[in-house]
């Protein structure tokens, strides 16, 4: 009985509104109907996640102006149920849902930039992994090293884009100085979303820090990664890459299988 | 009836919580840590702080350092029908063995159904049936994390048709088989009474004195044909009146002033708890 | 592979050649990035959780004809050439 109760509470919540079988489970309240008192939680429920999404994509909550944006999220509520009872899990979908919304086909720019407001909100909460230990780094034996698996900050996520988010990203933060306009041929750029401590990043990256970068993220072995860094980017020296990937803290532990 | 002294709630390393605590909210985190302001007891909304780093555990280190807190959550689910999320109770279990609060606390109602969660406190049919259901879910949670556990009443805008029984008979009976405490919502409960029209003194009267460890108090909003819980304002009049009854009738039980929507500056939540604990004094102390 | 080993001894000697003094997030080198202080910056998502919003009912209200809703009006006119620009003439 809970079971099917819940679910059609669920159902009226999400879905239909007027027919649905919950309403015959409510009990008439003098003046209020059944479906204006399921009414009052359907309001507060779209209402908190439309809140929850508003605070996880703020840039593009101003691009499109709130009254858009607010009904761009109710359309996505009800398709994207969350998943998680911790809120900060939810609504990691929204930039593909964007990328399929015709309302927003003017802005093509617009799902990458909830991608990178998603990657930011992802590195505020994850987990620290801080520096890389270079005495251990410095005791493995020649014959091991090209085993070494680097791994980016536990909070990194690489993120591509054919249109300058960085900057988009940028002037629309409260506080900017500026007009705020970007040009779009500016062109793309590569980013690493971040963080350090309590420090957030968004840091552009070039060509060959991507390579390495990428390619350490998908797991690949040390050794394996410098044969195929020196075939794409012959003129780069892989070992300032490397050394300046650490140094910003984009690559903070290393793991050596056994042998 | 009243104690004749505050009631203290013990925590383990957090210290005991008695008088007047406040809602700890991320607004107030930089006058907390710079004023050190002379509030006895924060409450932690536990679900803000289950992520694995950064911002926020090291804010919730620096509170429970300096203050003795109480967990709240709203993400247990105990009423729903769905399996326990165990991954969430681990995170929970974590957090509660770190920083060993003096109440670890949920609402009686339920969140999610079919893996899906609405993130909004919905109201539960009151059968035996789900007396039982919630009762040994409560239990098992009580298991799982080491704890004794307080339930809160939830405010409601609609009643069921299978309900066999009022709200309190349904709460004294869930803490009783499930052997847990109770965090009594004093502005819920006067929410609730003007939505379905019954007395509030019904539901104090009810209610296991020895089981009360915890009051809430915040603000509803009037929508005319019913009262909303929104937390957006300061307490209203009804609600205090029906505090100083409940002080009356189960003595001084730590106090939390809760505050989510429109959050004001902290002085006014001082102003608030000191309201409440002036309350306290006033009727608890005469009583003695 | 006597090639790879080089490569990899090579990269490794320009790492350890920093020394133990290097402080990762202390930038040296590359372009400079963005970066924002998250002390007190992010709202508590679960916080509503305890209690209800009265906002979504307005914005139903508000939100008549789809047409209108569905056109953006914030920033995003700041944004200029590419694509944007064609579609606009």
């Amino acid at each position: 009985m809970l079971r099917k109760l819940q679910q059609h509470f669920f159902d009226g919540l999400f879905g239909k509104q007027n027919d649905s079988p919950i309403l015959e489970l409510i009990n008439d309240a003098g003046a209020r109907s059944s479906a204006e008192q399921l009414a009052v939680y359907r309001d507060s429920v779209l209402g908190g996640l439309t809140k929850a999404l508003a605070g996880i994509y703020p840039v593009c909550r101003r691009l499109v102006g709130e009254r858009f944006f607010d009904a761009m999220a109710g359309r996505f509520i009800v398709q994207s149920p969350s998943c998680s009872p911790d809120l900060n899990d939810y609504g990691g979908e929204l930039a593909e849902f964007i990328a399929g919304f015709p309302p927003a086909a003017s802005l093509p720019y617009l799902p990458d930039v909830a991608r990178l407001e998603w990657a930011w909100h992802r590195a505020f909460n994850s987990a620290d992994r801080l520096g890389i230990d270079l005495q251990a780094l410095a005791e493995i034996g020649e014959a091991r090293r090209e085993h070494i698996l680097f791994r980016l900050a536990i909070s990194a996520t690489l993120m591509a884009s054919s249109y300058p988010i960085h900057r988009i990203w940028e002037v629309n933060q409260d506080g900017y100085q500026g007009d705020g306009s970007v040009d779009l041929d500016e062109g793309g750029v590569k980013l690493i979303v971040w963080r350090h401590a309590l420090t957030m990043h968004i840091d552009p990256i070039e060509e060959p820090e991507w390579r390495l970068l990428t390619e350490l993220a998908q797991g690949r072995p040390f050794g394996r990664i410098c044969e195929r860094f020196s075939r794409y980017h012959p003129a780069n020296d892989i070992g300032a890459v490397l050394a300046g990937a650490i140094q910003r803290g984009w690559i903070a532990s290393f793991d050596l299988p056994p042998a | 009836m009243p104690r004749a002294t505050k009631s203290v709630v013990h925590g383990m390393g957090g210290g005991p919580i008695q008088g007047v605590g406040i809602g700890l909210r991320t607004p107030h985190y930089g006058v907390i840590q710079h004023d050190k302001p002379p509030v006895p007891w924060f409450e932690v909304l536990i679900d803000n702080y289950l992520g694995k780093g950064g911002s926020p555990l090291t804010h919730l280190e620096q509170v429970c350092r300096d203050y003795p807190v109480t967990f709240h959550g709203v993400g247990m689910s105990l009423g729903s029908t769905d399996p326990l999320n165990m991954d969430y109770l681990k995170r929970l279990k974590q957090l509660v063995e770190r920083f060993e609060p003096a109440c670890v606390s949920d609402h009686l109602c339920w969140i999610s159904v079919g893996g899906h969660y609405a993130h909004d406190l919905l109201p539960l049919p009151y059968v035996k049936q789900v007396v039982d259901h919630v009762a040994e879910r409560i239990q098992r949670v009580q298991d799982f994390i080491g704890r004794r556990i307080l339930v809160e009443n939830v405010s409601s805008y609609l009643t069921y048709r299978p309900s066999v029984m009022e709200e309190w008979e349904f709460l004294c009976r869930v803490v009783g088989a499930a052997d847990c405490d109770i965090l009594l919502d004093i502005n819920n409960i006067y929410v609730s009474a003007r939505n379905h029209g019954f007395d509030p003194m019904d539901y104090l009267r009810a209610v296991p004195v020895a089981r009360v460890r915890e009051f809430h108090l915040a603000g509803y909003e009037d929508q005319g044909e019913y009262l909303l819980d929104t937390h957006g304002s300061v307490v209203h009049a009804p609600v205090w009146a029906l505090y100083r009854k409940a002080l009356a009738h189960f003595g001084p039980v730590p106090t939390l002033i809760e505050w989510d929507n429109n959050i004001p500056a902290f002085g006014v939540l001082q102003a608030e708890a000191a309201k409440a604990g002036a309350i306290m004094d006033e009727v608890c102390c005469r009583a003695a | 592979m006597k090639e790879t080993k080089t490569l990899v001894n090579g990269a490794l000697a320009s790492v350890l050649a920093l020394g133990m003094a290097m402080t990762a997030g202390n930038a040296v080198a590359g372009k400079p990035g963005m970066e924002k202080c998250t002390g007190i910056v992010k709202a508590g998502m679960n916080d509503c959780g305890t209690s209800k919003h009265s906002c979504a009912g307005q914005a139903k209200k508000d939100g008549d004809r789809e047409e209108w809703v569905y056109i953006p009006i914030g920033t995003c006119n700041k944004i200029v050439g590419g694509k944007v620009k064609t579609a606009k003439k």
